[in-house]
C-alpha cells in the first residue's frame, strides 16, 4: 500500500484517487457496508455525549434541555470518594493486566509444547470452557466457596489460614476477582496466541535444533519474538480499556466491608447514575472514561512505536 | 406444524371472543362465569350510582355532570392505550388477551385497554425513559412520577388533573378526601393532583419485616418465646450450644431496623433516615442508641454467636443457611418465612418456623422502630397529554373503576363466585385460588389484579388469605401493638426540585456507602467502637447536616400540602 502511494507520488492526488478507485472498485464496494455500519452506529451517536454538558430529561429531549457546562464534572471530581474509586479502578486494572495478561501466552506457549494432538485438544477445549459460563454463576459459585464453610475457605484453613468469609475481607479482594478471572478467561484468550504460533515457520525450528538449541532456548529465541507483534497489539488494545474493568463481576462480589478497595468508577456510576436514572452524570462520568483510556491508548502505542516499531497506528 | 396452526386457530378463536365481549352482548362461547359477570355488572351499575349521587349532592355543579354518568359498563367503542408495568398478567398465560383479569375487566367497565407491557427483565426505568422521549405517548402511563411530578408535567408528559377528578372520578376523590394523608402523598407541593395512586389498606401490609424463630428448638431447649434482649441472648446462646446454629440475618435489607427498636434506634447497617417526634428528619446512624445497638452485636460477633457471613448474605443465602439448620432464630421477610416453612415442609426437618414480637430492653416496654414501608407507593397512573381531549373522561372512568365498591372487590378477589365467595359479608378466596396446582399467588395472578402492586386499594384479606396461617401470625406478633412504632418512616411521596434532589443525592450516596461500610467494620470489629466519634465527625464533614436540610425543608412543604 505504502510502496505504491510512493510510487504515483508525481501524479496529482485527484488522480491518483480516481486511478485507484477505478483499479480497486470492488474492493470499496465490499468495505461500504462496513462504512455505512461504523457511521451509523459509531460516530452518528456520538453527538450524544453532549448531554454530559446538559441536564438531560428525556421528556423534552436534547434540544430542550438545559445547559449546565462542566458542572457534572465538578460534581464528580468533588465527591468523597472520588480518590478512592479512581485508586481502585487503577489498582485493579493495573493488577489484572500484571498477572493475568501474561497467562493465556504462558498457557499458549505450553500448549504448543504439547506433541500428542487428542492430548493437545482436549486442554484446549477444557481451558476455555469457563469462558461460556454465564458471570452470575461464576460470582454464585466464587461467593459460596468463599463463605465461612466453604470450599476455597476449607483450603486456606486447611493451608494454616484462619477460618472466615473471605469476601469480607478486604485483603482477599484482589487475589479472588484476579485468579477467578485468569481461571475463567485464560484458555479464551490464548486462542488467538495459538493461532499466531500456528504462523511461524517450522524451518527456523529446525535450523535452531540443527545449531544445538534445546527446547527453552528454541521458545525463547524462535517462539516468543514470533509472537511479539501480536503480544504487543493485545498489550496496547488492553491499555486502551485501563478504566473498564469487569464491572459486573465487582458488583456481583462486593460488599460494604470491601467497599475500600473494590468501590470502582463503573460501580459507582452504577449506583448514582443508571439506578437513579442520572443520564447526564453518567455520560459525563463514561466521557471522563474514555479520554483517560485514550491517553494510555496513544502513549502506549506511542512508546511501543519507538521501542520496536510494532504499535496500531 | 399442525400443533402451530391449532395454537394459531385457538389464539384467533380467543381474541374473538374478548372482541365480542368488549361489545358488551353476552357472548355464546363464553365460560360458565359469564352469568356471574352479568349479575355483578347490575349490582355495580347500583353502586357506583349511589356513589355518583352522594358526590352530586355535595356540589351543584358536579350533580351535572356526574348524573349523566350511567355506572359501568360504559357503553363506548374508543379503545384507551396503556403502558404499564403493572397489572402484568400471569406468567402462566401467553397475553393479556388469554388472561382472565384483564378479559372479564374489559367487560365489567365497558372500556377495551390496548395493553403495553415493557419486556420482563429489561430496566423499567429505561423502557419508560424511551417511550417518553417519543412524542407520541400512551394515553394513559403507569409510573412512578411519584417524586418528580412537577416536572413530569411542566415537561408535557402528563396531565394536570386537578379540576377533573372530583368530576370524572367520584370514588377516588371521595377516598382521597376520606384519607388525609393518602391525598397529601397524591398531590405535588403547589398541590395538584396528577393520577392515581396505590395504597394498602392497612399498615399491616407494609410491616413484612420482623423477627422469626424455630418453636421445636425452643420447645427442645425448654425456653420461652423470647421477649427481651436479655432472653434473645440466652436463646442464641442455647441454639448454639446445642445445634451449632448462630444469629444470622441480612443486615442491608433494605431500611430494615432489624432489632434496633429495643435500644430506642432506627436503622441497621443501610443508611437509615427517621422522623423524631417533634417530626424533624434525623440520621439513626448519628444516635447514641444506635451505637449502643452495634455494640451489642459487636459483642455477639465477640463470642461466636453471629454468623461471620452476614457480611455478604442475602436473601438466598439466607433461605440456605436456614434449611441446613444453621440458623435458629433471624431478621427476614414474610415471603422469606414463607420458604422457610415450604423447605422444612420438603425436607421433613421438623423445623417449625414462627413469627417473634419484635424484642425489647426490658419486660413490657415497647419497640420504637419495626420495619414499616410507607402505604403509599410511588407508582401512580397518570393521564398523558397525547391522550385526546374527548378520550380523557373515558381514562378518568376507567382508572376510578379499582375505587368504586365494585371495582374493589374486583380487583382484589376477582369475580364472585369463581374466585371469590361471600361469607358472612366478607370475601373469601374460593378453592380454585387457594388450592391451586399453581399456587395461590399465581392463581391470584390470573383472576384478580393484585399481582404486585396494582392499582387502587389492597384489601387486607386479600394478602392475608394467600399466606400461610403461620406467617399471617407472624405478621400479627410485630405490627399489632406496635402501630405506632412504624410511623418513623419518610414518607415516599416528599418531593424534592431537581436541583436540590441531585445536591442531596450526591450526599446521600457518599454517606450512605460509608455507612454500611463502618457499621459492618464496627459489627465485625474490624473498626474499634471507639472511633465512633471519628465516624461522627466524617460523616458531618461528609454534608449530613445539608442533607437533612434539604430534605427537612421538602418535608416540611409536604406537611403543608
Amino acid at each position: 500500500m505504502r510502496g505504491n502511494m510512493t510510487g504515483v507520488k508525481e501524479k496529482s492526488l485527484k488522480k491518483t484517487l480516481v486511478k485507484d478507485f477505478k483499479m480497486n472498485k470492488w474492493k470499496y464496494l465490499m468495505i461500504l457496508p462496513v462504512i455505512i455500519y461504523i457511521a451509523i452506529f459509531a460516530y452518528k451517536p456520538m453527538y450524544g455525549i453532549l448531554i454530559a454538558f446538559q441536564n438531560f430529561r428525556p421528556a423534552v429531549g436534547m434540544a430542550g434541555s438545559k445547559w449546565v457546562g462542566f458542572e457534572h464534572f465538578t460534581r464528580f471530581f468533588s465527591d468523597f470518594n472520588f480518590f478512592r474509586i479512581l485508586r481502585n479502578t487503577f489498582s485493579i486494572s493495573i493488577c489484572s493486566i500484571i498477572f493475568g495478561f501474561p497467562a493465556p501466552i504462558i498457557l499458549a506457549l505450553l500448549i504448543n509444547e504439547i506433541k500428542n494432538t487428542k492430548f493437545k485438544r482436549t486442554v484446549q477445549t477444557v481451558s476455555y470452557m469457563p469462558y461460556f459460563v454465564s458471570m452470575v454463576v461464576i460470582c454464585g459459585l466464587v461467593k459460596t466457596f468463599c463463605q465461612s464453610d466453604g470450599m476455597i475457605t476449607d483450603i486456606v484453613v486447611a493451608l494454616g489460614g484462619e477460618r472466615k468469609n473471605l469476601l469480607a475481607d478486604k485483603s482477599w479482594f484482589y487475589p479472588i476477582y484476579i485468579v477467578s478471572n485468569i481461571w475463567q478467561y485464560i484458555g479464551w484468550d490464548s486462542i488467538i496466541y495459538l493461532a499466531a504460533l500456528a504462523g511461524i515457520d517450522q524451518e527456523q525450528y529446525e535450523a535452531a535444533r540443527v545449531d544445538g538449541a534445546g527446547r527453552l532456548r528454541q521458545m525463547w529465541n524462535i517462539t516468543l519474538p514470533g509472537l511479539m507483534p501480536t503480544i504487543i497489539i493485545l498489550f496496547i488494545l488492553k491499555m486502551g480499556g485501563i478504566l473498564n474493568v469487569g464491572f459486573e463481576k465487582i458488583l456481583l462480589l462486593y460488599s460494604p466491608t470491601t467497599y475500600e478497595v473494590a468501590d470502582v468508577i463503573s460501580t459507582y456510576v452504577y449506583r448514582i447514575g443508571i439506578l437513579e436514572a442520572n443520564f447526564s452524570y453518567s455520560t459525563a462520568i463514561g466521557l471522563f472514561n474514555s479520554i483517560v483510556n485514550i491517553i494510555f491508548l496513544c502513549a502506549t502505542n506511542l512508546i511501543s512505536k519507538k521501542l520496536n516499531e510494532t504499535s496500531l497506528f | 406444524m399442525k400443533k402451530k396452526l391449532l395454537a394459531m386457530l385457538l389464539a384467533a378463536a380467543t381474541t374473538m371472543t374478548v372482541l365480542a365481549g368488549c361489545g358488551n352482548q353476552a357472548a355464546d362461547g363464553k365460560p360458565a362465569d359469564e352469568g356471574a359477570a352479568t349479575s355483578d355488572e347490575a349490582t355495580a351499575s347500583d353502586k357506583a350510582g349511589n356513589n355518583t349521587e352522594e358526590d352530586g349532592s355535595a356540589d351543584e355543579a358536579e350533580a351535572v355532570e356526574a348524573a349523566e354518568f350511567a355506572g359501568y359498563p360504559i357503553d363506548t367503542d374508543e379503545v384507551l392505550t396503556l403502558w404499564t408495568n403493572q397489572i402484568m398478567p400471569s406468567s402462566t398465560v401467553a397475553s393479556w388477551e388469554e388472561s382472565p383479569f384483564h378479559v372479564t375487566l374489559a367487560e365489567m367497565t365497558g372500556i377495551d385497554i390496548d395493553y403495553t407491557f415493557p419486556a420482563s427483565g429489561t430496566d423499567q426505568k429505561q423502557a419508560f425513559n424511551l417511550m417518553i422521549s417519543d412524542s407520541n405517548l400512551p394515553d394513559m402511563i403507569w409510573y412512578s412520577f411519584m417524586g418528580d411530578a412537577e416536572s413530569y408535567i411542566e415537561d408535557g408528559i402528563i396531565r394536570d388533573l386537578t379540576d377533573l377528578l372530583p368530576k370524572y372520578a367520584p370514588n377516588y376523590w371521595k377516598f382521597l378526601q376520606e384519607n388525609p394523608y393518602y391525598d397529601k402523598s397524591l398531590k405535588t407541593d403547589s398541590g395538584k393532583y396528577y393520577g392515581f395512586g396505590f395504597f394498602r389498606e392497612s399498615r399491616w401490609q407494609s410491616a413484612y419485616h420482623g423477627p422469626m424463630v424455630r418453636q421445636d428448638w425452643l420447645d427442645e431447649c425448654g425456653l420461652p418465646m423470647p421477649e427481651t434482649i436479655e432472653d434473645w441472648e440466652t436463646t442464641i446462646r442455647a441454639f448454639n450450644d446445642k445445634y451449632g446454629a448462630k444469629f444470622a440475618f441480612t443486615p442491608t435489607w433494605r431500611v430494615s431496623p432489624g432489632m434496633a427498636g429495643a435500644f430506642g434506634a432506627y436503622g441497621t447497617v443501610e443508611l437509615a433516615l427517621y422522623i423524631d417526634d417533634d417530626s424533624k428528619l434525623q440520621i439513626a446512624q448519628m444516635q447514641d442508641e444506635w451505637k449502643e445497638y452495634i455494640t451489642w452485636l459487636n459483642k455477639l460477633n465477640n463470642e461466636g454467636l453471629l454468623d461471620p457471613d452476614i457480611v455478604t448474605l442475602d436473601d438466598t443465602g439466607l433461605r440456605t443457611k436456614v434449611a441446613n439448620g444453621q440458623v435458629g432464630l433471624t431478621n427476614a421477610n414474610l415471603t422469606g418465612l414463607n420458604s422457610f416453612i415450604l423447605d422444612a415442609q420438603s425436607s421433613g426437618n421438623g423445623a417449625n418456623w414462627v413469627g417473634c414480637p419484635y424484642p425489647v430492653m426490658n419486660k413490657g416496654d415497647k419497640t420504637c422502630a419495626i420495619f414499616c414501608e410507607d402505604p403509599v407507593v410511588p407508582i401512580v397512573a397518570g393521564i398523558t397529554t397525547s391522550c385526546p381531549e374527548e378520550k380523557v373522561e373515558l381514562a378518568l372512568r376507567w382508572l376510578d373503576y379499582p375505587f368504586s365498591e365494585e371495582g374493589f372487590l374486583y380487583w382484589n378477589f376477582g369475580t364472585e363466585g369463581v374466585s371469590y365467595e361471600m361469607v358472612e359479608g366478607e370475601p373469601h378466596f374460593t378453592d380454585l385460588i387457594l388450592k391451586s396446582e399453581l399456587g395461590a399467588a399465581e392463581a391470584a395472578g390470573l383472576y384478580t389484579g393484585e399481582g404486585g402492586w396494582g392499582c387502587g386499594i389492597q384489601a387486607l384479606g386479600m394478602v392475608q388469605q394467600k399466606l400461610d396461617p403461620a406467617v399471617v401470625e407472624a405478621g400479627d406478633a410485630w405490627y399489632y401493638g406496635n402501630e405506632d412504632a412504624g410511623n418513623w418512616t419518610y414518607p415516599s411521596a416528599v418531593t424534592m426540585t431537581p436541583e436540590e434532589s441531585t445536591e442531596s443525592s450526591t450526599i446521600y450516596n457518599a454517606i450512605n456507602t460509608y455507612v454500611k461500610e463502618m457499621a459492618l467494620k464496627f459489627i465485625t470489629g474490624e473498626e474499634s467502637l471507639d472511633n465512633y466519634d471519628a465516624f461522627i465527625q466524617t460523616l458531618n464533614d461528609m454534608g449530613a447536616e445539608r442533607m437533612l436540610e434539604i430534605r427537612q425543608a421538602a418535608y416540611d412543604r409536604f406537611l403543608q400540602r
